[in-house]
Protein backbone atom coordinates (compact mmCIF):
# COMPACT_ATOMS: atom_id res chain seq x y z
CA UNK A 1 0.00 0.00 0.00
CA UNK A 2 2.89 2.31 0.84
CA UNK A 3 4.41 1.84 -2.61
CA UNK A 4 1.00 2.47 -4.20
CA UNK A 5 0.73 5.75 -2.31
CA UNK A 6 4.22 6.77 -3.43
CA UNK A 7 3.36 5.93 -7.05
CA UNK A 8 0.10 7.89 -6.89
CA UNK A 9 1.84 10.89 -5.29
CA UNK A 10 4.50 10.74 -8.02
CA UNK A 11 1.86 10.62 -10.76
CA UNK A 12 -0.14 13.48 -9.24
CA UNK A 13 3.05 15.54 -8.84
CA UNK A 14 3.80 14.87 -12.49
CA UNK A 15 0.36 16.14 -13.56
CA UNK A 16 0.90 19.24 -11.40
CA UNK A 17 4.36 19.76 -12.88
CA UNK A 18 3.08 19.50 -16.46
CA UNK A 19 0.30 21.97 -15.69
CA UNK A 20 2.81 24.40 -14.16
CA UNK A 21 5.06 24.03 -17.20
CA UNK A 22 2.19 24.95 -19.54
CA UNK A 23 1.45 28.03 -17.42
CA UNK A 24 5.12 29.01 -17.15
CA UNK A 25 5.60 28.64 -20.90
CA UNK A 26 2.80 31.13 -21.52
CA UNK A 27 4.25 33.50 -18.94
CA UNK A 28 7.76 33.11 -20.32
CA UNK A 29 6.55 34.04 -23.81
CA UNK A 30 5.77 37.52 -22.50
CA UNK A 31 8.77 37.81 -20.20
CA UNK A 32 11.02 40.69 -21.10
CA UNK A 33 14.63 41.40 -20.22
CA UNK A 34 14.80 43.40 -17.00
CA UNK A 35 17.66 45.63 -15.96
CA UNK A 36 20.31 44.60 -13.46
CA UNK A 37 22.50 47.10 -11.66
CA UNK A 38 25.85 45.38 -11.76
CA UNK A 39 27.56 48.04 -9.67
CA UNK A 40 25.12 47.48 -6.85
CA UNK A 41 25.50 43.75 -7.22
CA UNK A 42 29.27 44.12 -6.93
CA UNK A 43 28.79 46.11 -3.74
CA UNK A 44 26.56 43.42 -2.33
CA UNK A 45 29.15 40.77 -3.15
CA UNK A 46 31.97 42.78 -1.57
CA UNK A 47 33.51 40.77 1.23
CA UNK A 48 35.36 43.77 2.69
CA UNK A 49 32.00 45.34 3.48
CA UNK A 50 30.96 42.14 5.13
CA UNK A 51 34.14 41.98 7.21
CA UNK A 52 33.60 45.60 8.26
CA UNK A 53 30.02 44.84 9.31
CA UNK A 54 31.12 41.73 11.16
CA UNK A 55 33.61 43.80 13.19
CA UNK A 56 31.24 46.68 13.92
CA UNK A 57 27.99 44.86 14.65
CA UNK A 58 26.92 42.42 17.30
CA UNK A 59 26.70 38.81 16.15
CA UNK A 60 22.91 38.95 16.12
CA UNK A 61 22.86 42.28 14.29
CA UNK A 62 25.37 41.04 11.75
CA UNK A 63 23.35 37.86 11.06
CA UNK A 64 20.17 39.85 10.56
CA UNK A 65 21.84 42.33 8.24
CA UNK A 66 23.60 39.66 6.28
CA UNK A 67 20.35 37.81 5.74
CA UNK A 68 18.85 41.02 4.42
CA UNK A 69 21.81 41.48 2.06
CA UNK A 70 21.40 37.90 0.91
CA UNK A 71 17.69 38.49 0.31
CA UNK A 72 18.49 41.38 -2.01
CA UNK A 73 21.33 39.49 -3.68
CA UNK A 74 18.92 36.63 -4.32
CA UNK A 75 16.62 39.03 -6.13
CA UNK A 76 19.51 40.10 -8.35
CA UNK A 77 20.48 36.53 -9.01
CA UNK A 78 16.87 35.67 -9.78
CA UNK A 79 16.70 38.56 -12.21
CA UNK A 80 19.93 37.54 -13.92
CA UNK A 81 18.62 33.95 -14.16
CA UNK A 82 15.35 35.14 -15.70
CA UNK A 83 17.22 37.44 -18.09
CA UNK A 84 19.50 34.59 -19.14
CA UNK A 85 16.45 32.40 -19.87
CA UNK A 86 14.85 35.24 -21.85
CA UNK A 87 18.08 35.74 -23.80
CA UNK A 88 18.05 32.04 -24.74
CA UNK A 89 14.45 32.33 -25.94
CA UNK A 90 14.95 35.59 -27.84
CA UNK A 91 18.21 34.45 -29.45
CA UNK A 92 16.61 31.28 -30.86
CA UNK A 93 15.46 33.17 -33.97
CA UNK A 94 18.94 34.59 -34.55
CA UNK A 95 20.44 31.12 -34.18
CA UNK A 96 18.39 29.99 -37.18
CA UNK A 97 19.58 32.93 -39.30
CA UNK A 98 20.91 32.19 -42.79
CA UNK A 99 23.85 34.49 -42.02
CA UNK A 100 26.45 32.11 -40.58
CA UNK A 101 28.15 34.75 -38.48
CA UNK A 102 24.86 35.85 -36.89
CA UNK A 103 23.88 32.24 -36.25
CA UNK A 104 27.27 31.43 -34.73
CA UNK A 105 27.24 34.46 -32.46
CA UNK A 106 23.68 33.63 -31.38
CA UNK A 107 24.78 30.06 -30.59
CA UNK A 108 27.65 31.42 -28.47
CA UNK A 109 25.25 33.73 -26.64
CA UNK A 110 22.84 30.86 -25.98
CA UNK A 111 25.71 28.74 -24.63
CA UNK A 112 26.88 31.57 -22.40
CA UNK A 113 23.37 32.32 -21.19
CA UNK A 114 22.84 28.68 -20.23
CA UNK A 115 26.18 28.70 -18.41
CA UNK A 116 25.05 31.79 -16.51
CA UNK A 117 21.83 30.01 -15.68
CA UNK A 118 23.87 27.17 -14.19
CA UNK A 119 25.97 29.67 -12.24
CA UNK A 120 22.74 31.14 -10.94
CA UNK A 121 21.66 27.72 -9.71
CA UNK A 122 24.94 27.41 -7.89
CA UNK A 123 24.52 30.92 -6.52
CA UNK A 124 21.03 30.09 -5.24
CA UNK A 125 22.39 27.03 -3.47
CA UNK A 126 25.34 28.89 -1.94
CA UNK A 127 23.28 31.91 -0.89
CA UNK A 128 20.71 29.60 0.69
CA UNK A 129 23.46 27.97 2.76
CA UNK A 130 24.78 31.41 3.75
CA UNK A 131 21.27 32.51 4.68
CA UNK A 132 21.00 29.51 7.01
CA UNK A 133 24.54 30.00 8.35
CA UNK A 134 25.42 33.71 8.05
CA UNK A 135 28.95 33.20 9.43
CA UNK A 136 29.86 31.30 6.23
CA UNK A 137 31.30 33.10 3.19
CA UNK A 138 30.22 31.27 0.05
CA UNK A 139 29.02 34.05 -2.25
CA UNK A 140 29.89 33.19 -5.85
CA UNK A 141 32.24 35.76 -7.29
CA UNK A 142 32.25 34.36 -10.83
CA UNK A 143 28.69 35.36 -11.64
CA UNK A 144 29.20 39.04 -12.39
CA UNK A 145 32.11 38.60 -14.88
CA UNK A 146 30.03 36.01 -16.80
CA UNK A 147 27.16 38.46 -17.02
CA UNK A 148 29.51 41.17 -18.28
CA UNK A 149 30.71 38.79 -21.00
CA UNK A 150 27.11 38.14 -22.03
CA UNK A 151 26.54 41.87 -22.38
CA UNK A 152 29.59 42.15 -24.62
CA UNK A 153 28.42 39.27 -26.82
CA UNK A 154 24.94 40.74 -27.13
CA UNK A 155 26.45 44.03 -28.25
CA UNK A 156 28.37 42.12 -30.91
CA UNK A 157 25.28 40.27 -32.09
CA UNK A 158 23.27 43.49 -32.17
CA UNK A 159 25.91 45.03 -34.41
CA UNK A 160 25.92 42.01 -36.73
CA UNK A 161 22.20 41.82 -37.29
CA UNK A 162 20.48 44.15 -39.68
CA UNK A 163 17.09 43.25 -38.24
CA UNK A 164 17.36 43.44 -34.51
CA UNK A 165 15.80 40.22 -33.29
CA UNK A 166 17.85 39.92 -30.14
CA UNK A 167 17.63 41.96 -26.96
CA UNK A 168 19.74 45.07 -26.81
CA UNK A 169 22.76 44.93 -24.54
CA UNK A 170 21.75 48.22 -22.94
CA UNK A 171 18.58 46.55 -21.69
CA UNK A 172 20.52 44.29 -19.37
CA UNK B 1 -26.30 6.89 -21.26
CA UNK B 2 -24.80 3.98 -19.32
CA UNK B 3 -21.17 3.55 -18.39
CA UNK B 4 -20.60 0.95 -21.08
CA UNK B 5 -22.04 3.08 -23.89
CA UNK B 6 -20.13 6.14 -22.62
CA UNK B 7 -16.90 4.13 -22.74
CA UNK B 8 -17.70 2.98 -26.29
CA UNK B 9 -18.47 6.56 -27.34
CA UNK B 10 -15.20 7.81 -25.84
CA UNK B 11 -13.28 4.99 -27.49
CA UNK B 12 -14.74 5.85 -30.89
CA UNK B 13 -14.04 9.55 -30.30
CA UNK B 14 -10.46 8.60 -29.50
CA UNK B 15 -10.16 6.67 -32.74
CA UNK B 16 -11.42 9.64 -34.75
CA UNK B 17 -9.07 12.01 -32.90
CA UNK B 18 -6.16 9.65 -33.41
CA UNK B 19 -6.90 9.41 -37.13
CA UNK B 20 -6.96 13.21 -37.20
CA UNK B 21 -3.64 13.29 -35.35
CA UNK B 22 -2.09 10.97 -37.93
CA UNK B 23 -3.36 13.27 -40.66
CA UNK B 24 -1.83 16.28 -38.88
CA UNK B 25 1.46 14.41 -38.46
CA UNK B 26 1.54 13.58 -42.16
CA UNK B 27 0.63 17.08 -43.36
CA UNK B 28 2.77 19.13 -40.97
CA UNK B 29 5.89 16.98 -41.45
CA UNK B 30 6.21 16.59 -37.67
CA UNK B 31 6.73 12.87 -38.30
CA UNK B 32 10.06 13.65 -40.00
CA UNK B 33 11.38 15.42 -36.92
CA UNK B 34 9.76 12.98 -34.48
CA UNK B 35 9.95 9.53 -36.07
CA UNK B 36 9.55 7.73 -32.74
CA UNK B 37 6.49 9.76 -31.86
CA UNK B 38 5.03 9.04 -35.31
CA UNK B 39 5.70 5.31 -34.81
CA UNK B 40 4.13 5.52 -31.34
CA UNK B 41 1.00 7.14 -32.77
CA UNK B 42 0.69 4.63 -35.62
CA UNK B 43 1.15 1.63 -33.32
CA UNK B 44 -1.35 2.88 -30.72
CA UNK B 45 -3.85 3.71 -33.49
CA UNK B 46 -3.56 0.19 -34.94
CA UNK B 47 -3.88 -1.25 -31.42
CA UNK B 48 -7.05 0.79 -30.82
CA UNK B 49 -8.60 -0.21 -34.15
CA UNK B 50 -7.74 -3.88 -33.65
CA UNK B 51 -8.88 -3.67 -30.02
CA UNK B 52 -12.26 -2.29 -31.06
CA UNK B 53 -12.74 -5.06 -33.63
CA UNK B 54 -11.67 -7.77 -31.16
CA UNK B 55 -13.63 -6.41 -28.18
CA UNK B 56 -16.04 -9.39 -28.36
CA UNK B 57 -13.21 -11.96 -28.35
CA UNK B 58 -11.61 -11.83 -24.88
CA UNK B 59 -8.70 -14.21 -25.53
CA UNK B 60 -7.60 -12.51 -28.72
CA UNK B 61 -8.16 -9.10 -27.10
CA UNK B 62 -5.95 -10.05 -24.16
CA UNK B 63 -3.08 -11.06 -26.45
CA UNK B 64 -3.51 -7.87 -28.43
CA UNK B 65 -3.56 -5.81 -25.21
CA UNK B 66 -0.29 -7.37 -23.99
CA UNK B 67 1.47 -6.89 -27.33
CA UNK B 68 0.04 -3.39 -27.79
CA UNK B 69 0.96 -2.20 -24.30
CA UNK B 70 4.49 -3.62 -24.60
CA UNK B 71 4.98 -1.79 -27.91
CA UNK B 72 3.39 1.37 -26.50
CA UNK B 73 5.70 1.37 -23.46
CA UNK B 74 8.87 0.72 -25.47
CA UNK B 75 7.95 3.40 -28.00
CA UNK B 76 6.87 5.74 -25.18
CA UNK B 77 10.34 5.54 -23.62
CA UNK B 78 11.83 6.04 -27.10
CA UNK B 79 9.69 9.18 -27.46
CA UNK B 80 11.03 10.46 -24.12
CA UNK B 81 14.56 9.94 -25.42
CA UNK B 82 13.59 11.72 -28.64
CA UNK B 83 12.36 14.68 -26.59
CA UNK B 84 15.66 14.67 -24.68
CA UNK B 85 17.65 14.72 -27.94
CA UNK B 86 15.54 17.52 -29.45
CA UNK B 87 15.65 19.58 -26.27
CA UNK B 88 19.42 19.53 -25.97
CA UNK B 89 20.38 19.38 -29.66
CA UNK B 90 21.56 23.01 -29.70
CA UNK B 91 22.93 23.07 -26.16
CA UNK B 92 26.27 21.32 -26.44
CA UNK B 93 27.50 22.80 -23.16
CA UNK B 94 24.59 21.31 -21.24
CA UNK B 95 24.25 18.00 -23.05
CA UNK B 96 26.94 16.22 -21.04
CA UNK B 97 25.54 17.31 -17.69
CA UNK B 98 21.97 16.58 -18.82
CA UNK B 99 23.02 13.12 -20.06
CA UNK B 100 24.48 12.30 -16.65
CA UNK B 101 21.32 13.47 -14.86
CA UNK B 102 19.20 11.50 -17.34
CA UNK B 103 21.30 8.36 -16.84
CA UNK B 104 21.09 8.75 -13.06
CA UNK B 105 17.31 9.05 -13.32
CA UNK B 106 17.17 5.95 -15.54
CA UNK B 107 19.07 3.91 -12.93
CA UNK B 108 17.05 5.28 -10.01
CA UNK B 109 13.69 4.77 -11.71
CA UNK B 110 14.78 1.30 -12.86
CA UNK B 111 15.51 0.33 -9.26
CA UNK B 112 12.22 1.81 -8.05
CA UNK B 113 10.39 -0.02 -10.85
CA UNK B 114 11.93 -3.29 -9.69
CA UNK B 115 10.78 -2.50 -6.13
CA UNK B 116 7.23 -1.87 -7.41
CA UNK B 117 7.19 -5.23 -9.21
CA UNK B 118 8.75 -6.91 -6.17
CA UNK B 119 6.05 -5.62 -3.79
CA UNK B 120 3.30 -7.09 -5.99
CA UNK B 121 4.96 -10.56 -6.20
CA UNK B 122 4.11 -13.44 -5.78
CA UNK B 123 1.29 -13.10 -8.27
CA UNK B 124 -0.77 -16.20 -7.39
CA UNK B 125 -2.94 -18.43 -9.57
CA UNK B 126 -4.47 -15.91 -11.93
CA UNK B 127 -1.21 -14.08 -11.69
CA UNK B 128 -0.41 -13.37 -15.30
CA UNK B 129 -2.77 -10.38 -15.46
CA UNK B 130 -1.57 -8.88 -12.19
CA UNK B 131 2.05 -9.55 -13.15
CA UNK B 132 1.51 -7.73 -16.43
CA UNK B 133 -0.20 -4.83 -14.66
CA UNK B 134 2.73 -4.59 -12.21
CA UNK B 135 5.28 -4.53 -15.02
CA UNK B 136 3.18 -1.92 -16.82
CA UNK B 137 2.92 0.16 -13.65
CA UNK B 138 6.70 0.07 -13.21
CA UNK B 139 7.25 0.94 -16.87
CA UNK B 140 4.79 3.85 -16.81
CA UNK B 141 6.41 5.14 -13.64
CA UNK B 142 9.76 4.99 -15.42
CA UNK B 143 8.32 6.98 -18.34
CA UNK B 144 6.63 9.58 -16.13
CA UNK B 145 9.73 9.93 -13.95
CA UNK B 146 11.97 10.55 -16.95
CA UNK B 147 9.59 13.16 -18.32
CA UNK B 148 9.54 14.88 -14.92
CA UNK B 149 13.35 14.92 -14.87
CA UNK B 150 13.37 16.45 -18.36
CA UNK B 151 10.90 19.19 -17.43
CA UNK B 152 12.69 19.94 -14.14
CA UNK B 153 16.10 20.07 -15.88
CA UNK B 154 14.83 22.37 -18.59
CA UNK B 155 13.32 24.69 -15.96
CA UNK B 156 16.55 24.74 -13.98
CA UNK B 157 18.66 25.37 -17.10
CA UNK B 158 16.21 27.96 -18.43
CA UNK B 159 15.79 26.13 -21.73
CA UNK B 160 13.14 27.13 -24.19
CA UNK B 161 10.94 24.28 -25.46
CA UNK B 162 9.95 24.49 -29.08
CA UNK B 163 6.19 24.23 -29.60
CA UNK B 164 6.13 20.66 -31.01
CA UNK B 165 8.59 19.18 -28.48
CA UNK B 166 6.66 20.76 -25.65
CA UNK B 167 3.34 19.42 -26.97
CA UNK B 168 4.72 15.89 -27.32
CA UNK B 169 6.15 16.00 -23.78
CA UNK B 170 3.09 17.44 -22.07
CA UNK B 171 0.67 15.14 -23.91
CA UNK B 172 2.66 11.98 -23.26
CA UNK B 173 3.33 12.99 -19.65
CA UNK B 174 -0.32 13.73 -18.89
CA UNK B 175 -1.59 10.48 -20.38
CA UNK B 176 1.13 8.33 -18.78
CA UNK B 177 0.51 9.94 -15.37
CA UNK B 178 -3.24 9.25 -15.51
CA UNK B 179 -2.55 5.70 -16.68
CA UNK B 180 -0.07 5.27 -13.83
CA UNK B 181 -2.69 6.37 -11.28
CA UNK B 182 -5.16 3.94 -12.83
CA UNK B 183 -2.67 1.06 -12.73
CA UNK B 184 -1.79 1.80 -9.11
CA UNK B 185 -5.44 1.96 -8.03
CA UNK B 186 -6.82 -0.96 -10.02
CA UNK B 187 -5.52 -3.83 -7.78
CA UNK B 188 -6.97 -2.08 -4.70
CA UNK B 189 -10.32 -1.20 -6.27
CA UNK B 190 -11.22 -3.80 -8.91
CA UNK B 191 -14.90 -2.88 -8.65
CA UNK B 192 -14.07 0.63 -9.90
CA UNK B 193 -12.46 -0.71 -13.08
CA UNK B 194 -15.23 0.75 -15.25
CA UNK B 195 -14.89 4.26 -13.82
CA UNK B 196 -11.10 4.10 -14.02
CA UNK B 197 -11.36 3.00 -17.65
CA UNK B 198 -13.67 5.94 -18.31
CA UNK B 199 -11.17 8.38 -16.77
CA UNK B 200 -8.37 6.83 -18.80
CA UNK B 201 -10.29 7.17 -22.06
CA UNK B 202 -11.12 10.80 -21.29
CA UNK B 203 -7.44 11.50 -20.60
CA UNK B 204 -6.49 9.72 -23.84
CA UNK B 205 -8.90 11.87 -25.85
CA UNK B 206 -7.62 15.00 -24.11
CA UNK B 207 -4.06 13.93 -24.93
CA UNK B 208 -4.93 13.62 -28.62
CA UNK B 209 -6.43 17.11 -28.49
CA UNK B 210 -3.26 18.44 -26.80
CA UNK B 211 -1.06 16.95 -29.52
CA UNK B 212 -3.29 18.15 -32.37
CA UNK B 213 -3.45 21.61 -30.82
CA UNK B 214 0.32 21.95 -30.32
CA UNK B 215 1.05 20.68 -33.84
CA UNK B 216 -1.48 22.93 -35.56
CA UNK B 217 -0.96 26.18 -33.67
CA UNK B 218 2.09 27.92 -35.16
CA UNK B 219 4.89 28.86 -32.81
CA UNK B 220 5.19 32.54 -32.06
CA UNK B 221 8.50 33.85 -33.31
CA UNK B 222 10.45 35.85 -30.75
CA UNK B 223 10.72 39.45 -31.80
CA UNK B 224 12.14 42.66 -30.49
CA UNK B 225 8.56 43.89 -29.96
CA UNK B 226 8.53 42.31 -26.51
CA UNK B 227 11.61 44.20 -25.41
CA UNK B 228 11.10 46.92 -22.81
CA UNK B 229 11.31 50.64 -23.57
CA UNK B 230 14.20 52.62 -22.10
CA UNK B 231 11.87 54.62 -19.80
CA UNK B 232 10.42 51.42 -18.48
CA UNK B 233 13.89 50.04 -17.91
CA UNK B 234 14.84 53.15 -15.95
CA UNK B 235 11.74 52.78 -13.79
CA UNK B 236 12.63 49.22 -12.97
CA UNK B 237 16.18 50.24 -12.33
CA UNK B 238 15.09 52.96 -9.89
CA UNK B 239 12.80 50.52 -8.13
CA UNK B 240 15.67 48.12 -7.73
CA UNK B 241 17.92 50.87 -6.36
CA UNK B 242 15.23 51.82 -3.86
CA UNK B 243 15.00 48.21 -2.83
CA UNK B 244 18.74 48.09 -2.22
CA UNK B 245 18.82 51.36 -0.30
CA UNK B 246 15.84 50.68 1.96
Amino acid sequence: MMITMIVIVLALSAVGLFYMQVRNRRRMAHQAIRPVDLKALHTLLDRDDELFLREKLSRRGFCRLKRQRIGVTLRYVNRIANNAAAVVRLSETARLSSDLEVAETAAQIIDLATQIRLQCLLAFAKLSVEFALPSLQLTPAVLAPRYQALRENLKRLGALQTQQLTPSAEAI
Amino acid sequence: MGLSSTITALWLTGLVLQALLLLVLATTKVSVRFPMFAAYTVVTFLEQVAGYSLSRHPDAYFLLYVAGEAASIILGVAVVYEIFVRLFEHHGALRKLASRIFLGAVILLGVFGAVVIGTHAPFGKAGIVSALLSVEEAARMFEVGLLMVLFLCSSAFGLHWRQHVFGVGVGLGTFSSIKLIMLALLPHAPSAAGVLNLVLLISLDVTFLIWIGYFLVPERAASSAGLPQRAQLEQWNRAMMELINQ
